[in-house]
């Protein structure tokens, strides 16, 4: 029995000082204090591996060289961890010497070790076979040893005593490991001077290292994974399964024979799997997994999850900081979770962490309590924050834009019950900064969009504004204009009606008798008068129809009966020069036209009287109507005149022209009534032009079209 | 025809004289005014059958004569009004107040613009 005991002791001595050492091979950052402590685990390992083999082996040969072997361990102990303590401690600087003539010592002595004056022989002592009886050499390194330990331990008390905060609570974890150890690994040491005592307790040796690791872990030393806890939580459970099936094997042992069978194995096993799931199952439980925080995790996991994905993006910057308050404060029990937009006020505040944020550029956050521990070393860019980061908070995360400039920063609180961040939920954060960099570039987005929306309907309204005053301006100008061209026409128009009824009333003579040459002159004046009054009224009709003033006012009108009114009423006028006016087709048609009735003696106006002008005496002038389209009836005026010449046909509808011909000087005009006929019949949705007669036929012909009459509805429809 | 009374509104005294002389020597019995003041009292004196009235005078312009003439009911007479002032809107309200016509001054001869008058008469 004593024998499986120390056995198994060594065992789990053995196989946490491995797990440790993988613990700390396994670290990305290695920091000295690892290093120190992986040192130890080493020689406690080859400790414990050592007495494994002179427990189980009745041999003397092998028992002696098992002693020799965990004495390999066992010496380097003490002033391995001395150098763990003091790099721990931070004191490196001012110990240095001791571990270094420490290790000198212990080399020496591991030199004597072969000799007998270390190991003199093997006898047999209380229960064992086979155990070591101690030269010289050995009393002289356990007193050393014991040395060493207890300065290591009144190191710790001293600095246990200074030290606040995390690191307190580091050295009293460290503390309690060393006073478990020590108390019940020193047990070795009395069967060595004849002192009847089983080293029953040496299993707690490991607990030490277990109590380190957890310091590390709960605590961090540097970073730490969570693989590693829940490793650390599962060999606990391992342990302590094992550690009641021995009991249980021990206690039934007292009553009763137990038969060696593979039955009894089968039945242990499943009872020790028993065990271990029911421990598994208590360290999972809220109050003992609160110890290894790994349920937190598990919470901490789902609901960041949902934070970056289920809500989706917001424009809102309170809406965002709202939700960020709600998952990480009332939700997870940060006890501060804020997003800082990049202020001038805050990088005047926190220069420090600004800059150093732009200089690492990864997304690695600064850590409060991680700051506190870095050792002195690797300090240098990151000492300055510490202050910074204690008013801050407790985690700072930089957020970058897509162009990896600084941003923003995400602060974060303690986590409850002052956990450390663990590496895992580091990269979940940072993962949440990139969220948080995806929402600033949305929001952003928003709220330029936004400026610029207003900007430009500022813009815009201004200049509505401007074009409101300068469409008043221009309506009032346009007013103005009106009213100075009726009244300067009223004043043109009345001297000249003046002049014509006084050279009228000469001429009627009815205040006298006037000769031939008097009453040639007096025509001359009249004429004259009419053509500036002529003249008068077109200008003002063009500037009515160019400036869109001239009303139309359309109704319908039976074409045939208006063709012969207009016959009769220049028929006078062209009996003057004997030129025979005719209508052709007229029976053929039984025609409405849509125009303004006015308007349409405007255009019959010009265009006859420009065929009376252009004609010789005895002449001929038509108008004949014929189909044009099905919405569109053509009427043409062929006169027999002098007709235009085609290459200045073109030029016949425009203003003040006049086509350049010598004999045409003699044919007073103003220009502008071919101008007028052609706008007018425009406005009523026709054309006009010229066609030409047949070769050596004098003449022209002007042909236009006018709207028909097509329904009663769009009778009511106005032309401005 | 036999005792036509014509009433002339005309603030330009040449025009005046043309249109008296031309409506005296076409039989007329002819009161002219050379502003819109006295109107009134004139046709409620005269009783003509016809009013020539121009519309750009001072004082009283020719539409606000012309509404005092129309809201009047015991002056019952034809308003012609020929003006020189060519404009569609002032035009509009002329016919819309009830003159009968409205005559470009310039296209007529004081001979001609008797015969248009006394045309108006005959209707």
């Amino acid at each position: 029995m004593i024998y499986t005991w120390l056995a198994f002791g060594a065992f789990v001595n053995a196989y946490v000082g491995v797990l440790c050492l993988i613990f700390v091979l396994m670290k990305s950052q290695k920091t000295e204090v690892l290093k120190k402590f992986g040192i130890f685990c080493f020689f406690m390992t080859l400790w414990a591996l050592g007495y494994f083999f002179p427990i189980v082996s009745e041999n003397e040969t092998l028992s002696f060289l098992s002693f020799r072997l965990l004495h390999l361990g066992a010496i380097f102990i003490a002033v391995a961890h001395l150098d763990f303590i003091i790099h721990f401690l931070r004191i490196q600087q001012k110990y240095k010497w001791v571990v270094k003539w420490g290790y000198i010592f212990n080399i020496i002595i591991t030199l004597l070790v072969p000799t007998k004056w270390f190991i003199e022989s093997m006898s047999y002592k209380c229960d064992f076979a086979y155990w070591a009886n101690v030269g010289m050499a050995y009393h002289i390194w356990l007193a050393v040893w014991l040395c060493f330990i207890i300065f290591s331990v009144i190191l710790l008390l001293k600095h246990y005593n200074l030290e606040r905060g995390i690191k307190r609570k580091q050295i009293g974890f460290v503390l309690l490991g060393d006073i478990i150890t020590f108390t019940f690994g020193s047990t070795n040491f009395f069967l060595f001077y004849d002192i009847e005592i089983i080293p029953y307790f040496n299993v707690f040796s490991s607990g030490q290292m277990l109590i380190f690791a957890y310091a590390i872990a709960r605590y961090r030393f540097g970073n730490i994974e969570l693989n590693f806890l829940n490793f650390l939580q599962k060999t606990i459970s391992f342990i302590l399964a094992f550690i009641s099936l021995y009991l249980v094997y021990f206690y039934l042992n007292l009553f009763f024979i137990i038969p060696k069978s593979v039955a009894t194995d089968i039945v242990f096993l499943l009872v020790s799997l028993m065990f271990y799931h029911f421990f598994e199952m208590l360290a999972q439980t809220r109050y003992f997994s609160q110890l290894f925080r790994l349920s937190d995790y598990d919470n901490f996991h789902r609901t960041v999850k949902v934070f970056n994905k289920k809500h989706g993006f917001t424009g809102d910057l309170k809406k965002l900081e709202n939700k960020i308050k709600k998952t990480f404060i009332r939700e997870l029990n940060f006890k501060k979770a804020e997003l800082i937009i990049l202020d001038e006020k805050f990088k005047k505040k926190y220069p420090e962490i600004i800059g150093y944020f732009k200089k690492i550029k990864k997304g690695d956050p600064l850590i409060y309590s991680e700051l506190e521990l870095t050792d002195q070393d690797s300090k240098k860019n990151t000492v300055c924050c510490l202050t910074e980061m204690k008013n801050l908070g407790e985690a700072c995360f930089p957020i970058y834009d897509a162009h990896k400039n600084l941003i923003a920063c995400f602060i974060l609180g303690e986590k409850p019950f002052k956990n450390p961040y663990y590496i895992e939920e580091i990269k979940i954060l940072k993962d949440v900064c990139h969220y948080l960099s995806l929402s600033l570039a949305v929001i952003n987005y928003y709220k330029n969009l936004a400026k610029e929306v207003k900007e430009k309907t500022k813009q815009i309204n201004e200049k509505n504004k401007q074009l409101k005053n300068s469409y008043k301006e221009l309506q009032k100008m346009d007013k103005v204009k009106d009213e100075f061209l009726s009244i300067a026409s009223h004043e043109l128009r009345t001297p000249l009606t003046v002049i014509k009824g006084y050279t009228d009333f000469l001429l009627q003579e009815d205040f006298g008798k006037i000769n031939k040459k008097q009453s040639g002159f007096l025509g001359k004046i009249l004429i004259s008068t009419n053509s500036l009054l002529d003249l008068i009224n077109k200008m003002l009709d063009i500037s009515y129809i160019e400036s869109g003033k001239m009303k139309f006012s359309l109704e319908e009108i039976n074409l045939v009966p208006y063709l012969k009114h207009i016959k009769n009423e220049f028929g006078i006028l062209y009996k003057e020069k004997n030129i025979k006016l005719t209508i052709k087709n007229i029976q053929k048609l039984n025609s409405k036209i849509f125009v303004d009735s006015e308007k349409l003696h405007i255009i019959f106006a010009n265009l006859l009287g420009n065929s009376y002008k252009f004609t010789s005496e005895k002449g001929k002038v038509c108008i004949e109507i014929n189909e044009h389209s099905k919405k569109f009836i053509k009427i043409s005026i062929i006169d027999n005149g002098i007709g235009i010449p085609r290459e200045q046909q073109k030029y016949v509808f425009k203003k003040f022209q006049q086509v350049e011909n010598s004999l045409q000087k003699q044919y007073a005009g103003t220009g502008l009534g071919l101008n007028i006929t052609k706008q007018i019949i425009e406005k009523f949705g026709g054309k006009i032009w010229i066609e030409n007669l047949e070769e050596e036929k004098a003449g022209i012909i002007f042909s236009f079209t006018l709207p028909l009459q097509l329904d009663k509805k769009s009778s009511n429809k106005k032309i401005k | 025809m036999i005792n036509k009374k014509i009433v002339i509104v005309e603030d330009n005294s040449s025009l005046n004289e043309l249109y008296t002389m031309g409506f005296s020597n076409a039989g007329f019995e002819v009161v002219s005014c050379l502003d819109g003041e006295k109107v009134e009292s004139v046709i409620f004196k005269l009783k003509p059958q016809i009013i020539l009235l121009d519309i750009m005078m001072p004082k009283i312009d020719g539409l606000e004569v012309l509404k005092r003439v129309k809201a009047n009911k015991s002056l019952d007479c034809i308003v012609v009004v020929a003006s020189n002032l060519l404009n569609d809107s002032i035009m509009k309200e002329a016919l819309h107040l009830g003159a009968i016509d409205f005559l470009n001054k310039s296209d007529y001869t004081p001979t001609e613009m008797v015969k248009k008058v006394s045309s108006y008469l005959e209707k």
